[in-house]
């Protein structure tokens, strides 16, 4: 049978990193094993080498080095420094006769197997109900919170984004603004839409609740698209339901974008004419 | 800078494509004024080299990056619109008035008698506080932009005021920037307020018609004999 790899702890180990511990399933063939483990802000990275040429370990500490040929302010490198940051792995292994398989997991609690299985059925039933009854496709942009400093708009002294429309950051200071896009399946409540009269002129505002499975974890500043009428939303707030801390699902607070912010311009899906 | 279109009107003045009703120095006369200036300041070759450019249409186009070769339009109205062409548009600098104070000088706003035919002048200042919202998503976008309208105010002073026959325009004063958020729907943005004071003189003159009238009523009842001897002594009733 072909081996498989799973990883099977994340020990946060605040503010300095993660220990990352997996194991091999059918690893019957004598000889070396060598990991490489990659890190990212999401499910669908792109991934930074964490480390690589590790032969037969099963365990690696993650301590976010600087990369290599760069400094701080203009290269930020991943920080715990902050209530709500979400870290992906993937653990890569190559064979004695040059098989590979590779594993994603998002750090976090694990709960027991018994409740894990609990934990399963309550995940597959809201994924039957969003994807055939009363979800809609989405795609989900994280916002990028480590990485290189956008050049052109950020003034490295107060690290203040200048200009809101920059399309090399999409106006989050970090080169490439987010992290690749994810489509999965939520829904999305009836809006609330509100015109009032401020000095800002006549403003429409629109908010509304979204469920969404357990994964990928998104917080605030975060961009939901919905495929199906091409409005994007801003999370405020992010709730979660748990089992053994372990998430089941969310509840996201929303705010939809206003139609001229940059944002439009970032294309979630190569697959639908024109470009979206 | 640009010259306005202007009409210079007893020391106040007014847009040529204000509306009849809006009267020179009047609370939309001044805001349409600031509003003109600014959309000029973002305009044509007082742009080049910014990243934000004014256009009547409010639409960004598909290419504009907010760099310095390809920039950013920028939004300038005034606030409170009921009925505006485009709505939650950012950057946006939206212009507005606060109270408007009448300042007396002297007694009884007299500034000058006439007395072979008694016409008076009279003179007063009116103070109006003027308000600019700078609105940015980022906060160092809000900043920015603020900087450039608070240089622009602050040195451009004479030449605005010469152009309007403006009386006086006071120093701005730029606050702090802060989130705001308009409503609880809303995604909060940034906002930055310039604030300073525009002082407008205001003339008016009266011209005595009671003895005028009385001078016309002496000739009818002396008539056009001139012989005729029998004066009306009621020319000097009611005058004391």
């Amino acid at each position: 049978m072909a081996i498989s790899i799973k990883i099977v702890k994340e020990t946060s180990l605040w503010p300095y990193g993660h220990l990352i511990q997996w194991e091999l399933k059918n690893d019957a063939i004598s000889g070396d094993y060598t990991f490489a483990v990659y890190r990212s802000g999401f499910l669908n990275g792109p991934w930074d080498l964490a480390a690589q040429g590790l032969v037969n370990t099963f365990a690696f500490r993650d301590t976010f080095p600087q990369k290599p040929g760069t400094s701080a302010p203009n290269e930020v490198r991943p920080n715990q420094l902050g209530g709500f940051r979400n870290f992906y792995y993937k653990v890569t292994v190559t064979g004695p006769t040059g098989e590979t398989a590779e594993t994603i997991d998002e750090v976090g609690p694990t709960a027991n197997r018994h409740m894990s299985n609990f934990r399963r059925k309550a995940i597959r039933d809201l994924g039957l109900v969003l994807r055939k009854y009363s979800g809609s496709k989405v795609a989900l942009l994280k916002r990028r919170r480590w990485g290189t400093r956008c050049l052109k708009c950020v003034d490295p002294r107060t690290k203040e984004v200048t200009r809101a429309a920059c399309v090399s950051c999409w106006g989050t200071g970090i080169v490439d603004g987010y992290w690749a896009p994810v489509l999965t399946y939520a829904r999305r409540s009836a809006s609330n839409n509100v015109s009032v009269i401020t000095p800002e002129q006549k403003s429409d505002a629109n908010d509304c609740k979204i469920w969404m499975p357990e994964t990928p974890t998104m917080e605030r500043d975060d961009i939901v698209v919905f495929m199906n009428d091409q409005r994007r939303y801003r999370l405020d707030q992010v709730m979660q339901t748990e089992i053994q801390l372990e998430s089941v699902h969310q509840v996201l607070s929303a705010q939809e974008i206003a139609r001229d912010h940059v944002i439009y311009k970032l294309h979630v899906s190569p697959d639908i004419n024109p470009l979206f | 800078m640009a010259q306005a279109n202007a009409k210079p009107y007893l020391g106040s003045t007014v847009l040529d494509v204000h509306h009849p009703d809006v009267f020179p120095s009047s609370p939309m006369a001044l805001i349409g004024i600031f509003i003109a200036i600014i959309q000029d300041r973002f305009s044509g070759t007082n742009a080049e080299g910014l990243p934000y450019y004014w256009d009547p249409d409010p639409t960004p186009d598909h290419d504009e990056d907010n760099s310095n070769e390809k920039p950013r339009r920028i939004y300038i109205e005034s606030q409170f619109s009921e009925f505006p062409d485009a709505r939650d548009v950012l950057p946006s600098i939206l212009v507005d008035k606060e109270e408007t104070r009448a300042d007396k000088q002297w007694f009884g706003h007299r500034g000058h008698i006439n007395l072979p035919d008694r016409n008076e002048v009279y003179v007063m200042f009116t103070t109006s506080s003027m308000s600019i919202l700078v609105g940015g998503r980022t906060r160092g976008e809000s900043a920015t932009l603020a900087e450039h309208i608070f240089m622009f105010l602050a040195t451009c002073t004479p030449f605005i005021r010469e152009t309007f026959s403006i009386h006086d325009i006071s120093v701005p004063i730029m606050s702090k920037t802060t989130p705001q958020r308009r409503s609880g729907n809303d995604i909060e943005f940034w906002n930055t307020t310039i604030n300073f004071q525009v002082q407008t003189k205001v003339l008016w003159r009266t011209k005595p018609i009671a003895p005028r009238l009385q001078e016309i009523r002496s000739k009818l009842s002396l008539g056009a004999d001139k012989n005729h001897v029998d004066l009306d002594i009621e020319q000097y009733v009611g005058r004391t």
